[in-house]
């Protein structure tokens, strides 16, 4: 066969991004994301290059020379405001997880059969319904996620029901 | 567009033909994605599509996203794809004052892109009201919003004053936080 000048199969063209493992965005803008303390930290181990690259004194420097003084104050301003903000919040999901509970209870059906209801998971992140999901394989019942009485009205919040059938 | 945070939603196939036919759209409407649309959407992978709020369909292949076409307007590339192929689209850059305004959602207002930081294509390139851009920032690398132009940026230049985007996609905003999974 000749060897032609054969482009081969098409390099992949697409840049490979590196995003902030914090807030998610590029490591460029997690100056305006509010938790630019921990993204910082984040990519000092993630990706030393980087951070190179966007904290070091020159990188600061020239940053702030391209701004005026009074922008650069309110600029800064509103950072703080922000990252007080986002630590605000933080705090208080940290606190309202630490003070929730998730409760398992065993509740009779017919005589010898139960459901298993579990309540109180959606604050630590899972999502509900695929939850339902996940469990009902694992133990192989069936599953299903209904919002309490309580919680109906508010939608984001819910409880779940994990059904299973328990013999004896 | 999008500043809420966007519920997971279903998801569904799209059928080849109409596939094909976004695909095309997609060429037509930004010839930059030529070379590399074997890459972003190759023929045999299969298109999903979600529904957003505010009758804006997202088009995604696995859980990668790649586009959102609002109801009346044209397809608008996801920012992640943007940022894989930044020289598909024309940009323009905004100043650095701007970018914290930017990405809490504001409009995008004229004096961003007209003060010493900002750049906009000159007359010869000019863009048209109604095309998409992709926004830069001043001393950074990625674009940080992409959305529909209101004012063609020659009118940008003469005017140097009010909206220029109403709504875009921009970093950090409910679909760029919209896990697919």
């Amino acid at each position: 066969m000749a060897e032609v000048a054969d482009p081969g199969p098409a390099e992949p063209q697409a840049r490979h991004i590196v995003y902030c493992g914090v807030c998610t965005l590029p490591p460029e803008y997690c100056e305006f994301g509010g938790t630019a303390k921990k993204c910082e930290e984040w990519l000092k181990d993630a990706e030393p290059d980087q951070w190179n690259k966007l904290y070091s004194e020159d990188a600061l420097n020239a940053n702030l020379s391209a701004l005026s003084v009074s922008a650069q104050e309110r600029a800064a301003k509103d950072a703080a405001k922000k990252e007080a903000k986002a630590a605000q919040s933080e705090a208080r999901d940290a606190e309202k997880k630490a003070a929730s509970k998730v409760i398992i209870k065993r509740v009779e059906r017919n005589k010898r059969k139960h459901v298993t209801v579990i309540t109180g998971l959606e604050v630590f992140g899972l999502e509900n319904k695929k939850l339902a999901k996940e469990l009902g394989k694992k133990f192989a019942t069936g599953s299903s996620m209904t919002r309490s009485p309580a919680e109906q009205r508010k939608s984001p919040s819910r409880a779940m029901l994990a059904r299973m059938c328990v013999s004896g | 567009m999008f500043k809420k945070d966007i519920p997971p939603s279903n998801r569904s196939k799209v059928k080849s033909s109409v596939q094909r036919g976004l695909r095309q759209k997609l060429l037509d409407t930004y010839p930059g994605y030529e070379p590399f649309i074997e890459e972003i959407m190759p023929k045999k992978a299969s298109l999903e599509v979600v529904k957003l709020p505010d009758r804006v369909t997202l088009y995604t292949i696995d859980t990668t996203p790649l586009f959102f076409q609002p109801m009346d307007g044209p397809p608008i590339p996801h920012l992640r794809l943007v940022h894989q192929y930044p020289s598909a689209i024309p940009t323009v850059q905004i100043d650095r004052g701007a970018i914290r305004f930017v990405l809490s959602g504001a409009a995008l207002m004229a004096p961003g892109l007209t003060s010493p930081g900002g750049r906009l294509p000159d007359a010869e390139h000019a863009i048209e009201a109604g095309q998409v851009v992709a926004v830069k920032a001043e001393g950074k690398e990625e674009v940080c919003l992409i959305g529909v132009l209101k004012v063609g940026t020659e009118e940008i230049k003469s005017k140097g004053k009010g909206v220029v985007m109403d709504e875009g996609h921009y970093l950090g905003d409910g679909l760029w936080r919209l896990q697919l999974d």
